[in-house]
Parts: structure tokens; C-alpha cells; sequence
């Protein structure tokens, strides 16, 4: 049987136009994105947590594990003692408090990166040394800038921090797909809490949630779970 | 089949106990990766409003999550979704018959790379266009006509939806384009789509 649109009727000509503007009707991915984050599907690649954890058990997980741990110790070393990024600058973007309880096992279930503004807002706990920070040793071993060193260091005028009375610069565009991405693990670890029937934690993660994303796509679901949560 | 002849689950019998041990997220998060267009334009096309087609996907997938004990035949996947989005968009109908026919615009919801402005508002006269005579075909010749001329559907997997044999599918097929023919004629639409030639 011929579909009309393989069809070459003169007669049929406005018929194929219409028919075809039906056929290319696709919905935007954002509405797709958003209903896996409602659905709370949010893991790309399906993987539960408890797949995560049989996996870790065998021998390949814990070379893996080993393996990306130490690539993020030197990573972080590395990252530490090249460049020194300014503390507002991250704090900015950085939700002031993150329930280390929650974060990592919404890690473990979405299968996927945490945040990047989390990292700012981890604190090493005292008692264990971090591997990310350079030692008190290093640090002394470190030479001493020469002065012409210390002179090319020097802040130039368009380096120095804005005072006060400057206008904040414009905000810079946003990547729509990213920020939804990132709003998904913002929703998922939302989501983590409420099951979890966590209210502090819940209502921190909400508080930071809206003041990280404002104008964000996803706040009815977040007010779906806090509804839940009662 | 008809839109209303479905006024129980139309996916009951395709539920059969046993036949797949429950749905997970990973099979339901395969389901909307495999079928999402399919249901999203389906109900698009069986007038539910466009700012309403999100909302009403959105279930369709739902009771796939919500329903217990939901077992589903495999390779009747497509079917079951088909049956949901049905009852569905029914609903949706019923709730709101003024906006049976969806002629909103929705720049948000269209993704057609490589048009101009012109052009994408030609786009959606048309759809707006398609869907009034969409509307005006007989609703037991409706169902043929979307699955087969606006999906690309093979026949026989309408026959399948539909649950009727392929002979059906056929008779159905040429009277709704007989009606979709006639109620385009009647509208005098060239002089509207120049941007679609």
C-alpha cells in the first residue's frame, strides 16, 4: 500500500505538505529531559546503587576505584598548587551546604558526575589528611619567586578585584541544555532526601536549588517533592 | 478499534501475568527513549493541546512506573503505550473540547532544524491545518489514517495496534483519505502554505 507522501498526484500536493508537517512534528528535547527528571529517571545509564556496589566488590571495580582515586588526588594536587582560583569566585556558584550523606549516594545511583559546585563545597574532615592539598613540606620546597618573578605576579590594574562601587558585569549567557542537565542531579539528589524522608536535608538542598537556579525549569518538581515529603 | 470504543484499559490484554517480571527503570527508561516522538506527536495529533501534550506524555509513561504488578508482553511495548496514550488523550479531550482542534503555537515544543521564520510559522499553520482535518475524518477512519499516512506505520503493524485484520485497515485507509481529500478541497488551503512549495 502507497502512502500519500510517496505519491506524485499534482492533486494530492497540498495533502503531502500538510501531512508531512505532521510527520516532522518532534518534541524538543527539554520536554523529554524534563519528564525523565519528573519520572525520576534522572540515571543515564541506569545504574543502581546496589549494582554499583556488586560491582565495586569484584576485583575490576576495586582496581577502577583505586585507580580513580588516585587520578583525582594527583588531579587535585595538581590543580592546587598550578593555580589558586579565588575563593568568591567559586562561592558564588557553590551551594553553601551539601548533606554529605545524600550527594554520594545519588552519585551512585544516577551513574552520573556530581555537580561541578559541589566540589567547592566539600571540607576535608580534620582527622584524615587530604590527598588533594599539597603538603606543609612541598609548600617549603616550593623556590622562592626572583623579583622579576614576583614583579610579572603582580596584579595589573585589570586583575584587581572590582570594588564595591562597580556595576556588576552582565550575566553571561546560559547554556539551556546544561543547566537542565545540571538541574536534573540537583533533582535527583532532591529526590534522594525525600525518600529518605530527610527534611533538613531536603529543605537545605531546596534553599540552595533556588537561589543556584532562580528562573530554574524544574521547580515544580521540587515543590512536587517537598509535598511528598509531608 | 475507536477512539471511544477504549472507555476500559485498552492495554488489558496485553498484560498478561508473567510474561515479563516487572518494569524497571532501565526497561522504562528505554521505553521513552524508543517511543517518546511516537506518543508525544500521537497525542499531538489526536487533539490534545499542545500545552498539554508534555503533561499527557508524561502519563502515558506514568503508569508504567505507578502500576503495580504491570507486566507487559515483549515485542507489545509499542501496543501498550499506543492503548495508554489513547485513553489519554480521550481524557484530555473530555476535559477540554473546546481545544479539540490544537491550533496554538508553541515555538518551544517545534525542533525543525535549518527553517526560516517564515517558514517554521508555515510550518505551523499547517500542522494547525492537518489537525482541523485530522479532526474532521470519522473516528473510526481516524486512528488508520494517523498510524499509517502521519506516522509511516507499515499496514500491518496498524492491523496490529488496531487489532483488526489488514483488509479493514485498507477499507479504513482510502475512505479517511477520501474525507481528508475533500475537507482540504473545501478549505481553498494553497493560497495559506506558500512557504511550504
Amino acid at each position: 500500500m502507497k502512502r500519500l507522501l510517496d505519491c506524485d498526484d499534482p492533486d494530492d500536493e497540498v495533502v503531502r505538505l500538510l501531512i508531512r508537517a505532521g510527520a516532522q512534528h518532534q518534541p524538543s528535547p527539554r520536554s523529554k529531559l524534563r519528564m525523565i527528571a519528573a519520572l525520576g529517571l534522572g540515571s543515564a545509564v541506569g545504574l543502581s546503587a546496589s549494582k554499583v556496589l556488586a560491582w565495586l566488590g569484584t576485583s575490576s571495580g576495586k582496581l577502577a576505584l583505586a585507580v580513580t582515586v588516585a587520578g583525582t588526588a594527583a588531579g587535585g594536587a595538581y590543580v592546587l598548587t598550578s593555580a589558586s582560583p579565588a575563593p568568591e569566585a567559586s562561592e558564588a556558584v557553590a551551594p553553601r551546604s551539601v548533606d554529605a550523606a545524600v550527594a554520594p549516594r545519588v552519585a551512585h545511583e544516577t551513574g552520573l558526575p556530581e555537580p561541578p559546585a559541589r566540589a567547592s563545597s566539600h571540607e576535608p574532615s580534620a582527622s584524615e589528611p587530604s590527598a588533594s592539598e599539597p603538603s606543609a613540606d612541598a609548600l617549603r620546597e616550593r623556590p622562592a619567586p626572583s623579583r622579576q618573578a614576583r614583579a610579572r605576579q603582580r596584579p595589573q590594574p585589570a586583575d584587581r578585584a572590582p570594588t564595591p562601587t562597580q556595576p556588576a558585569p552582565p550575566p553571561e549567557p546560559v547554556d539551556l541544555e546544561a543547566s537542565l542537565t545540571e538541574e536534573t542531579h540537583w533533582v535527583d539528589r532532591l529526590r534522594v532526601a525525600a525518600e529518605a524522608g530527610d527534611r533538613p536535608s531536603f529543605e537545605r538542598l531546596a534553599r540552595d536549588y533556588g537561589e543556584r537556579f532562580p528562573e530554574g525549569q524544574l521547580h515544580p518538581e521540587v515543590n512536587r517533592l517537598r509535598t511528598s515529603l509531608r | 478499534m475507536t477512539l471511544d470504543s477504549l472507555s476500559t484499559d485498552p492495554a488489558e490484554p496485553l498484560l498478561q501475568s508473567g510474561a515479563v517480571a516487572g518494569l524497571g527503570r532501565e526497561r522504562v527508561r528505554k521505553l521513552i527513549d524508543e517511543h517518546y516522538a511516537f506518543i508525544w506527536r500521537l497525542l499531538a495529533r489526536l487533539g490534545v493541546r499542545t500545552a498539554d501534550v508534555d503533561d499527557a506524555t508524561q502519563q502515558v509513561f506514568m503508569v508504567l512506573l505507578t502500576r503495580e504488578r504491570l507486566t507487559i508482553q515483549t515485542g507489545s511495548e509499542r501496543a501498550f503505550l499506543f492503548g495508554t496514550a489513547l485513553r489519554v488523550a480521550r481524557e484530555h479531550r473530555r476535559r477540554d473540547k473546546k481545544h479539540a482542534a490544537q491550533t496554538d503555537v508553541d515555538f518551544d515544543t517545534l525542533q525543525h532544524p535549518g527553517i526560516d521564520l517564515e517558514s517554521l510559522t508555515d510550518q505551523q499553520r499547517a500542522r494547525a491545518l492537518l489537525d482541523r482535518l485530522v479532526q474532521s475524518i470519522p473516528e473510526e477512519l481516524r486512528l488508520v489514517f494517523i498510524l499509517f499516512e502521519i506516522e509511516g506505520l507499515p499496514a500491518i503493524e496498524v492491523a496490529g495496534l488496531l487489532d483488526m485484520p489488514a483488509g479493514t485497515v485498507a477499507s479504513r485507509l482510502r475512505r479517511a483519505r477520501q474525507h481528508f481529500r475533500e475537507a482540504a478541497r473545501q478549505m481553498n488551503i494553497p493560497g495559506t502554505l506558500k512557504g511550504l512549495r
